[in-house]
């Protein structure tokens, strides 16, 4: 009899999942964009904003310069 | 005042407010401890750090978009102070949903009564729909000869012990093998050579073609990240047939803003098969210079 498949037979790794961590600390790549970006966003809750809104980095700098 | 609810790091938003400017107020979530917050009785007020002010009486529109801050509940006191600010903030949309609901302009408590059946049972009345069915036990149904796909319904990952999640993209399966006890969502397998996704924009539906023959994978998701996925998908001027059955589907779904994804067997979109509507899906990756008008429609439904 043919193995019966669950979810987890069927699942596949996101393409971006495999590079998180580049995701997370590249707000303005492409990924910060995409359709599944909820999936993978941990939004910094010590991060800071500009006038504009966008994230700043401690050192001052926005964070996608 | 309009405002719009987002992150910090939410490139979207920054494509937004590089036009309107000092028009709106932007929240972001992880920072919620740099805004001014009161809630009185008859009255509001949020402030940034800047000087912008919303109030009752001067809140125009607000624009809820996807991105959530997650604290950590290692936070302790900052987790339940975060939660407490989040609280407050719905109370205010709550009210404004009360007062003014055309002022939300995208609704999270309206999304959830929008589920992808809905969206399919009113679609077809205007549209070809693929045909469905969920059920956790597959071995009952007859399936026939015809191919299907699974899919998920709340598109949730699957949590891994050892590495990130994974994620039940659109896939191609023989339903005779699936296992009784899952709840399944099968829907049809459409031959199709043409993802096609609109972002409709109260009124105005801005059509984006990716054609599936340049990846082997039933489901473009996959491929988000690589060339194809991010750079692949090419505008589409839409048949004013399609726009008007996207019109009524839409005002059906009482909705004025989302993404519709449907399959296209021709280049020209002639004949299409509606798949879904992401009601506060992403759209700014297909228009990211703004040469299609997406973002100033965005911005003008915002300020509007």
């Amino acid at each position: 009899m043919e193995q019966q498949l669950t979810p987890i037979d069927l699942a596949q790794t996101p393409f971006l999942a495999r590079d998180e961590e580049a995701i997370r600390y590249d707000p303005v790549s492409q990924a910060s964009l995409d359709p599944m970006r909820a999936l993978f966003t941990h939004c910094h809750t010590t991060a800071t904003y500009d006038s504009s809104g966008r994230a700043v980095d401690n050192d001052g700098l926005q964070s996608d310069d | 005042m309009h405002l719009v609810i987002t992150s910090a790091e939410d490139a979207t938003a920054h494509l937004i407010f590089d036009r309107v400017g000092s028009e709106a107020l932007r929240l972001n979530w992880e920072c919620w401890d740099q805004y001014s917050l009161t809630i009185a009785s008859d009255d509001f007020k949020l402030a940034d750090k800047f000087g912008r002010v919303v109030t009752n009486e001067t809140l125009g529109n607000v624009l809820w978009r996807k991105p959530v801050a997650v604290v950590p509940k290692e936070e302790g006191e900052r987790y339940f102070a975060f939660h407490e600010f989040k609280a407050a903030i719905e109370a205010v949309l709550a009210r404004v949903r009360r007062e003014s609901p055309q002022k939300l302009l995208v609704d999270p408590q309206r999304l959830s009564s929008v589920d992808r059946f809905y969206q399919l049972s009113v679609a077809r009345a205007y549209l070809p729909t693929p045909e469905w069915v969920l059920t956790n036990y597959p071995s009952k149904h007859e399936w026939g000869t015809r191919p299907w796909v699974v899919k998920s319904v709340s598109s949730r990952p699957i949590p891994q012990a050892e590495s990130s999640h994974v994620v039940l993209f659109t896939t191609a399966v023989d339903p005779y093998r699936l296992s009784d006890g899952w709840p399944w969502f099968i829907q049809e397998l459409i031959d199709a050579p043409y993802d096609l996704t609109v972002v409709y924009v109260d009124g105005a539906s801005f059509g984006f073609l990716l054609d599936r023959r340049c990846f082997d994978d039933l489901d473009w998701r996959t491929q988000i990240g690589t060339e194809i996925a991010d750079h692949g998908w090419v505008h589409v001027e839409l048949p004013p047939e399609l726009t008007a059955a996207f019109d009524l589907i839409m005002r059906d779904l009482d909705l004025r803003f989302g993404r519709i994804d449907l399959l296209a067997r021709d280049a020209q979109c002639q004949e299409v098969v509606f798949l879904e509507v992401n009601a506060n899906g992403q759209w700014a990756w297909l228009d990211l210079d703004g040469r299609y008008g997406v973002v100033d429609a965005v911005v003008r439904f915002l300020t509007g």
